[in-house]
């Protein structure tokens, strides 16, 4: 757990950079350091490895006031991972990741299962990378090493200055995913610099908004999203963040269930058995392998006792499916894309789970907007 | 002064064989005992005023260094003789004096271009100040140090041979002879005998040079 006590930093004499911040780091949790340039978010960052020291006020790492400490012991149990990444040119993947390993005097066999773990983790192959030098590596690729030096010697606390800034959109959404999963197995504490709010919602567990030096507001995504304490907030949070709070949101937390099925192979004399005394207007249609295809309207001339396979438009399962697993937003998206009013929620195997509709989504955003 | 004879200057260096390795050797010592100091002390010079709490010292330093580079070498060895008389100390100190500067400037450049966000992640990792020094700052400096000693040590060659005029020896003793007795025997073989030292310096120093660039900056591993 790190603590911040009423943390000044004051830069030639007169200078407030962090102006008597507060707040707590709880176990296991990454918090988001987040606000405009020069809002002292970098500055208290690296307070937390005594790269700057404060000028008044006390930081606690598990209780241990930090300023105690030796400074180099410390930053050893610390990752830290920058934007410039910083990899060591001359030496290899292996080297770079092995520093604080060899600075804390593993043995070297140590380091090299150690390297060879982290290789994996962050999603490089061993074999092919160890040997390499950074300038063989993709910014990307470079990135993912400097993730690895920074877990190097399992430290509990992670501190991590706009690691993915420099990065293409693509590879950055990527890292992104991969550093949650990663972080979900790993469960480190982590203090994390960005100045995108959208990164700040997928990675934060608590954000910490900063201004002027100032700790403006420090809550869960949710809290800041639906309870903005001023204007400054709600201005940096931006006009929609209706559509943010979907971002927090996965599918599968306000999908409907108890989708109503019927085979694409059925007709229409089947329906009756599988719709009785349902209040739907419509049906899934799914094929032998259970995966969705389409929708019956019940609405249906019953008249003629026709496959189903014949009256409705038989899609391709990706085409109307979303994983549960993805956010609201990202189905939203979708529907609008597809221009589809509903689309239907499948698991890893394909199968279908349930259903999420436009007008679930458009009641999210009415009520978020009743909260602002 | 006639065209030289390479028949008579082989015979004379056949025959001077030991005087002329005396002389060598003279001017050799010479270049390696300033060069010698000149690194040490340059990268001691260099390394400090890289140093964060030492930057104040920059400038003091750096200037006196190019200046002394701008003085003509033959100045610097005259300026020397009332101060230290005449023989092997007032060369040594001019050599020592003019070489001075490409070997500090070289340890500063080479230091100053390391990536600062490698220094930043060092520091952060929790590396001392020694350790980034020998563990980041100098593999990385090294062979642009060493090219300051390369260069400094082929000018030391050059200014070894000007030493004569303050009685330090050397080759330069061979060919102030070829001058005033007009004689091209002793001129070439002196003027050839240092160009040829200063053309092995030159391409040994390359080679080691081209060894110690680290793996990971040269070019070919490029993507």
């Amino acid at each position: 757990m790190i603590v911040m006590e009423n943390v000044t930093k004051v830069y030639h004499g007169n200078v407030q950079a962090v102006k008597a911040v507060s707040f707590t780091i709880p176990d296991g949790e990454v918090c988001i350091l987040i606000g405009p340039s020069g809002c002292g978010k970098t500055t208290l960052l690296k307070m937390i490895n005594r790269l700057i020291e404060p000028t008044r006020g006390r930081i606690l790492i598990d209780g241990q006031d930090i300023s105690q400490m030796n400074p180099q012991e410390l930053r050893r149990n610390i990752g830290y991972a920058i934007q410039e990444i910083g990899l060591f040119p001359h030496l290899t993947v292996e080297g770079n990741i092995g520093i604080v390993p060899s600075l804390k005097k593993y043995p070297k066999s140590r380091i090299r299962q150690r390297v060879e773990e982290l290789l994996v983790l962050v999603g490089l192959d061993p074999a092919e990378f160890r040997d390499k030098y950074p300038n063989q590596l993709s910014g990307g690729q470079r990135q993912r090493v400097g993730v690895a030096r920074a877990l190097g010697a399992d430290p509990p606390i992670l501190l991590m200055d706009e690691p993915f800034g420099a990065i293409d959109p693509i590879t950055r959404t990527r890292l992104q995913d991969e550093f949650l999963k990663i972080q979900q197995k790993l469960k480190k504490t982590i203090a994390f610099v960005t100045h995108d709010m959208d990164e700040a919602l997928k990675m934060g567990d608590r954000i910490a908004l900063l201004k002027e030096g100032e700790l403006v507001q420090c809550d869960t995504p949710q809290e800041l999203l639906a309870h903005p304490i001023n204007d400054f907030v709600r201005d940096f949070i931006g006009a929609d963040s209706a559509i943010k709070r979907l971002a927090l949101i996965s599918v599968d937390e306000i999908m409907e269930t108890g989708v109503l099925t019927v085979g694409l192979k059925d007709t229409i004399g089947d329906l009756g058995r599988v719709v009785e005394g349902a209040s739907q207007t419509s049906v899934a249609v799914v094929d032998e392998n259970g995966l969705p295809r389409g929708w019956l309207d019940l609405s249906v001339d019953r008249s003629e006792d026709l496959r189903i396979a014949d009256v409705i438009r038989i899609r391709d399962t990706e085409e109307i499916a979303v994983n549960g697993s993805m956010r609201v937003r990202d189905a939203l998206s979708k529907m609008l894309n597809t221009g589809l009013s509903r689309l239907v929620v499948i698991d890893d195997q394909k199968q279908l789970k349930g259903e999420i509709t436009f007008f679930t989504c458009q009641q999210i955003l009415k009520d978020s907007k009743e909260h602002l | 002064m006639s065209g030289v004879d390479w028949i008579d200057l082989w015979n004379y260096v056949w025959s001077n064989q030991e005087e002329l390795i005396h002389m060598v050797w003279q001017h050799l010592t010479l270049v390696i005992l300033a060069t010698g100091v000149a690194t040490f002390g340059g990268v001691s010079l260099g390394i400090l005023i890289t140093r964060p709490s030492f930057q104040c010292l920059r400038q003091p330093v750096m200037v006196p260094c190019n200046v002394g580079q701008v003085v003509p070498s033959l100045a610097i060895l005259s300026l020397m003789m009332p101060l230290l008389g005449i023989g092997f100390r007032p060369a040594f100190f001019a050599i020592l004096i003019y070489i001075l500067l490409p070997i500090t400037r070289n340890t500063y450049v080479g230091i100053r271009e390391v990536d600062p966000a490698a220094i930043e992640a060092a520091r952060g990792m929790g590396m001392s100040g020694w350790q980034i020094l020998t563990r980041l700052e100098l593999p990385l400096a090294g062979h642009v140090i060493l090219a300051g000693i390369r260069t400094s040590m082929v000018i030391a060659v050059g200014v070894a041979t000007l030493a004569t005029f303050i009685g330090a020896g050397g080759l330069g003793d061979l060919i102030d002879m070829g001058l005033s007795l007009m004689n091209p025997t002793y001129l070439y073989t002196g003027a050839i005998l240092a160009a040829l030292l200063a053309i092995g310096i030159e391409i040994g120093l390359s080679r080691v040079e081209r060894h110690i660039v680290p793996k990971g900056l040269s070019e070919q591993n490029r993507v």
